[in-house]
């Protein structure tokens, strides 16, 4: 499915607790209250672990994302991330980005700011 | 026999390397070699770690060779070969070899056969220059070198396809299907043959095997994952939900063979080590992921009810 909507990236921690937990997936829940179609990219470039954690706030996002219509992808993961995303076939509901993209200006996507609110960084 | 490893208990491997604790189809290469010793007529075998301390294999060899053994054979557990020892021993014999190595197409393989006097020779330090060069047996059957997990990969598809002498423990209960009678599986779980599924193994329901795999000893395969081209080691546990493709898993490690990734399953939840002759403990399974339901999930003694599809049916 192709996504017209708003673009975000969003930097996936390497560590977990549960207040981290539930502020990411606030964020999340936000970003579908103010968007359609929009297109969710998780940036797992300093990410060097996948647990159960991930994998099951991975899902969320996606169960979030979509009832937007959206689509979440996973940019600069490594290969054993990669590997796992496979084995848990998350890769058939998500999309899979070599790494982060730039836009036509060459520049990175901004990302979400953590604090300040959402905001369309990218239309 | 000379393994790598120490016959009594398994060790921790590097990647990409094989073990030769890990069973082909039910039992490992070293316990196929004693039967094949066992069944030309050796009288006594030996297993000896390479690294062992005391004895050494050499020291063991010379042991005997005073002893009075006459003929040794010695095998260095690192292949597989269908070789006919009987056979071997007669071109020994006739041409009244001192010492006699077996080479296939790529070299050797790894086995000889020595003579006694050859050996006590050896102990009083007289180098093999100013002994008889060793006689060449060049065999042209199924080998291979288990050099890699990729290599064991490839003799498990071989004793699957039948391609060598490796008969898979259990019962044939289709074409190229085993089971052994104490596995359990679930109605659902669907089989596409060839495939092996070892001892006290348990299948949950929606569970897919497919692709020339192995499911050894002692596991268990949680709800709907599905196991294609991929050898599942002993006391291995995967959690439900899983696409396990091109892969040996051993416990909590997975090794990926076309990528050449090993990654660590049991920190992601998806895989831990079964203990051995634990029972299927339904309890326990909230521990890994599961996605769905195990409501109205029973087992069944696979040899009464289990029927294989066909791999026809698989396309």
């Amino acid at each position: 499915m192709r996504c017209k909507g708003p673009l975000f990236v969003k930097h996936f921690p390497d560590h977990w607790n549960r207040k981290t937990w539930r502020s990411f997936v606030a964020e999340i829940e936000r970003l579908v209250e103010h968007s359609y179609q929009p297109r969710l990219i998780l940036d797992f470039t300093n990410t060097t672990v996948v647990g159960q954690d991930a994998i099951d706030l991975i899902l969320r996002c996606v169960e979030q994302i979509e009832r937007a219509d959206g689509r979440v992808s996973v940019a600069g993961a490594s290969p054993e991330i990669e590997l796992i995303l496979e084995l848990t076939r998350m890769t058939s509901v998500i999309d899979m980005l070599p790494s982060v993209p730039v836009t036509s200006d060459g520049e990175f996507i901004p990302r979400i700011p953590t604090q300040d609110g959402l905001h369309n960084l990218a239309a | 026999m000379v393994t790598r490893d120490s016959p009594d208990q398994p060790v921790g491997h590097y990647p990409g390397t094989w073990s030769a604790t890990w069973p082909v189809v039910g039992k490992t290469v070293l316990e196929r070699w004693l039967k094949r010793v066992h069944d030309s007529g050796a009288g006594v075998v030996s297993v000896v770690a390479r690294d062992a301390q005391p004895p050494s294999p050499l020291r063991t060899m010379l042991d005997w060779a005073s002893g009075g053994v006459e003929k040794i054979l010695l095998i260095i557990l690192g292949s597989y070969a269908d070789i006919d020892l009987v056979d071997l021993v007669h071109f020994h014999h006739q041409g009244r070899n001192r010492v006699t190595k077996v080479f296939d197409r790529q070299g050797p393989l790894g086995i000889s056969l020595h003579d006694r006097g050859a050996v006590l020779k050896h102990s009083k330090g007289i180098s093999s220059q100013q002994t008889a060069a060793p006689a060449r047996y060049d065999f042209r059957g199924y080998a291979t070198r288990l050099s890699s997990t990729i290599s064991y990969r490839q003799l498990v598809q071989d004793a699957l396809e039948g391609r060598c002498d490796i008969q898979p423990a259990g019962y044939q209960v289709g074409e190229n299907v085993w089971i052994d009678p104490s596995a359990e599986l679930h109605p659902s779980v669907r089989i596409y043959a060839p495939c092996y599924i070892g001892a006290d193994t348990h299948l949950h329901a929606g569970v897919t095997v497919t692709g020339f795999s192995s499911i050894e000893r002692n596991c268990e395969i949680d709800l709907g994952t599905t196991v294609d081209h991929s050898c599942i080691l002993p006391n291995t546990r995967l959690a439900s939900g899983l696409h396990v493709a091109n892969s040996v898993v051993d416990g909590r490690r997975l090794e990926h063979l076309d990528r050449g990734l090993v990654v660590d399953l049991g920190r992601a939840g998806l895989s831990e080590v079964r203990l051995p002759g634990k029972r299927v403990d339904q309890n326990a399974i909230p521990k890994l992921r599961q996605r769905r339901s195990c409501a109205g999930e029973r087992s069944f003694p696979c040899s009464e009810n289990f029927k294989p599809e066909s791999s026809s049916d698989a396309m």
